[in-house]
């Protein structure tokens, strides 16, 4: 990857199934929901106002992590400290806010794991992680291949990783 | 109710297949979705994201999560 991505666009690639999940509950509306998918999958600028404002829990958490880091909210090290660096994980281990309510397949999907792609079909991966075998969206991943290991998260293989 | 936190669902069960898609009951409300991604049968509890079937869930735990959210 030649150039950096954005904080706000990281953040969004690992938020984009929970964006799902709140037009679900009635949270967001789907025309919202649709911009921010636009907005990520064209490469347009996201607006950090409307992603504090939608992921507040995230953005409680991540202020949190920020402090111990002693950087900023927004910073991208903190923000992959949070999904990539397991503090998400984290959270949710220690049943952190709502997540003491959810049951635990529920708190598997909501977690990032790190998986293997051992399948393709189109835009749908079959992933490996530990002993579970899944198959996910490659919506966020067109590119990867056969062997390639990405981050999951709900249904959705979110980056490629080393 | 203003969302806090960053992941949810609550589970569905299968009442019927067709043609690849779904008919799931969320406790009288129904909703369809595609069985693309999981091997699912009637009767299955279910966690479904856009439209997919995404995760089956044993009964004794998708009950329990029934429950927690029907006292909201």
């Amino acid at each position: 990857m030649a150039e950096e991505m954005s904080a706000e666009r990281y953040f969004l690639k690992y938020a984009y199934p929970c964006s799902l999940v709140l037009v679900d509950m009635g949270e967001i509306t789907d025309k919202k929901r649709k911009e921010l998918e636009k907005k990520l999958l064209n490469n347009e600028p996201i607006d950090r106002t409307e992603l504090e404002e939608i992921f507040t829990a995230a953005f409680r958490r991540l202020k949190e992590i920020a402090k111990e880091m002693k950087k900023d909210y927004w910073d991208l090290e903190v923000i992959k400290e949070y999904f990539f660096g397991e503090k998400h994980n984290d959270f949710i281990d220690k049943q952190d806010g709502m997540y003491a309510e959810f049951s635990p397949t529920i708190r598997g999907l909501c977690k990032v794991h790190k998986a293997e792609v051992v399948e393709k079909r189109e835009d749908i991966l079959t992933v490996k992680y530990g002993s579970i075998a899944r198959n996910v969206f490659a919506t966020l991943v067109p590119n990867v291949k056969v062997g390639d290991k990405v981050t999951v998260h709900w249904a959705f293989a979110i980056e490629k990783v080393d | 109710m203003r969302v806090i936190f960053l992941c949810l669902a609550i589970p569905g069960k299968i009442i019927k297949i067709e043609k690849g898609f779904a008919t799931i009951d969320y406790s009288g409300e129904q909703r369809k979705a595609s069985t693309e991604l999981v091997d699912v049968e009637p009767g299955d509890y279910v966690i479904v994201q856009a439209q997919f079937v995404i995760q089956k869930i044993p009964e004794k735990e998708a009950l329990e999560a029934i429950k927690v959210w029907q006292k909201r």
